[in-house]
């Protein structure tokens, strides 16, 4: 089997498919790249199916050696990276030749950046899925000195791809997401919603991103645990609010204020600590919309 | 018998359909019921997270929306009849001792019992598994004896694996470490969360479970951890 070899591991380094659905009533996370958009082109410019394994990257400063021939895209954060100790290129294919080495640097702009190679890695799959789930004991975060299966020898370095520029988010300038809000909510508090400045903290990781708001919210009272959706904004008690992501729990009690949009949530999950962002509403017909435009080009499901 | 209360559309792809606003046992099994009919008949779902009061779905946005679905599900529930089933029981052996059980003494003093009577009124009572959730194999049990009922802790603390804890009128055992808000009272040597077993885990909604108490000896035959 061909290999790469991690020689320095990245403080998070795992993979990632499209995540483990169908078990969340087991109390499973679904799991899954927290930029799906990074993900998904990181596929496509290797014309990988959407749901072939890359590695999420994340905070940078690694590298891999490539024990054979191979061709491989990096997407999402910027973390300067080379081959060898040519300049390469994000949002791009490349082909690395036996023996030479991937170095990436801290990140950059944003804070994942996905490693996708022509086929896929080759990943153990627990419940039909390749996603890592720390907290549910799915795989573990990939170590130095690991070696790295895929299936496919490069033989050619023909053909590399870019991912169009307008299609490349400036991860540094993100300032306002769009939010399909709870239907009926006070109107009150929606104003307040829009108004508020809220400051990403860095208690923040891969169940959800923790927020801190200049005024905090008026608080709700709690509601009887439920299911909860992806980008769904929880309010407990503390009026900050909380955002839940890929690795989130199953289920849960406090009152949401709204959802992400879809199309939205990986503006989020690449943006920094210390980050400001508002919250704008959006309707659940145009998110809708977007999103169905998202999932027919990369063909998800 | 299941009527819904409300239908709301939360996101591009999930809707949550309420039945009641009340936690009640007998309407749980009920949802639980009706999720696993859904979970039969129809293709376009990826998730069917039932709930106390409520079911959640998340759907193919390519394969249907949310008001065909609205519609398939109401038609679907207008044809279920919820069935009392005979369930399955599982007894748990649980060593309770402060040597595991952070809060054991604490919880019998706030509710003014010695902790032999805590542990004679736990183990006496049969619970049943009313929802799965917050972590793998992690089964809340209703039916706990009022007179141990106990509000959650102030700030949640990090949990041994096995810990057998109580919050309010509940009670449940982290399947795993974890951090926790549940007061402490014992361990449970037995895996309930093992991904190389199918299903994952034994607790399924409905099942009652009662536990037995057993001595040290017993709990690191059984490959406990003090």
């Amino acid at each position: 089997m061909s290999r790469l070899t991690i020689i320095r591991a990245a403080p998070a380094m795992q993979f990632q498919d499209l995540g483990r659905f169908g078990h969340s009533h087991m109390g499973l996370s679904q799991g899954g790249p927290i930029d799906l958009h990074a993900h998904c082109w990181a596929n496509y410019l290797l014309e990988n199916d959407a749901n072939a394994t890359t590695i999420e990257i994340s905070y940078g400063n690694c590298a891999l050696r490539a024990e054979v021939d191979c061709l491989i895209a990096l997407t999402g954060a910027e973390m300067n990276a080379r081959i060898d100790s040519k300049p390469v290129t994000n949002w791009s294919c490349h082909f690395i030749k036996k023996g030479q080495t991937l170095q990436l640097n801290y990140a950059k702009k944003g804070i994942h950046t996905y490693l996708a190679i022509q086929h896929g890695f080759q990943a153990p799959k627990v419940l039909g899925s390749s996603s890592t789930v720390v907290r549910n004991q799915i795989g573990e975060l990939l170590k130095s000195e690991t070696q790295i299966g895929y299936s496919y020898n490069a033989k050619s370095n023909g053909g590399l791809k870019r991912t169009p520029s307008q299609y490349i988010p400036d991860y540094d300038s993100i300032k306002e997401l769009r939010v399909i809000l709870t239907d009926g909510q006070d109107s009150e508090l929606t104003d307040l919603i829009i108004k508020t400045n809220f400051t990403i903290s860095q208690q923040s990781n891969r169940m959800g991103i923790n927020l801190t708001a200049d005024q905090p919210l008026p608080p709700l009272s709690g509601i009887i645990s439920e299911g909860i959706s992806l980008g769904a904004i929880q309010l407990p008690p503390s009026g900050n609010p909380i955002v839940l992501l890929n690795d989130r729990q199953t289920q849960g009690g406090y009152a949401k204020i709204g959802i992400i949009a879809r199309i939205d949530l990986p503006l989020l999950t690449q943006a920094r600590p210390n980050t400001i962002i508002q919250f704008k509403p959006i309707s659940l017909n145009q998110a809708t919309q977007e999103w169905v435009e998202f999932v027919k080009f990369f063909q998800l499901f | 018998m299941l009527e819904i209360k409300h239908i709301v559309h939360q996101s591009e792809t999930t809707l949550c359909i309420y039945f009641g606003d009340v936690i009640e046992t007998e309407l749980a099994l009920e949802i639980a019921q009706f999720t696993e009919l859904l979970r039969s008949q129809m293709n376009d779902l990826t998730e069917v997270i039932p709930s106390y009061t409520s079911l959640f779905i998340e759907f193919h946005i390519l394969k249907t929306d949310a008001r065909l679905l609205e519609k398939e599900i109401r038609e679907l529930l207008s044809a279920f009849q919820y069935k009392h089933l005979e369930n399955n029981h599982l007894e748990l052996p649980i060593y309770y001792h402060p040597d595991v059980a952070p809060d054991l003494i604490d919880l019998a003093d706030k509710n003014n019992l010695t902790i032999d009577q805590v542990v004679q009124i736990h183990s006496q009572t049969t619970y049943r598994v009313t929802s799965l959730g917050f972590a793998p194999g992690f089964a809340y049990l209703a039916g706990l004896d009022p007179r141990l009922a106990t509000p959650r802790l102030q700030t949640p603390k990090n949990v041994a694996k096995g810990s057998l804890g109580i919050a309010d009128h509940q009670t449940a055992i982290y399947p795993n470490a974890s951090p926790g808000g549940w007061s402490i009272i014992g361990n449970c040597p037995a895996s309930l969360y093992d991904l190389k077993l199918d299903p994952i885990t034994p607790f399924k909604i409905g099942m009652t479970v009662n536990f037995k108490s057993i001595t040290k000896e017993v709990f690191l035959e059984k490959g406990g951890i003090i």
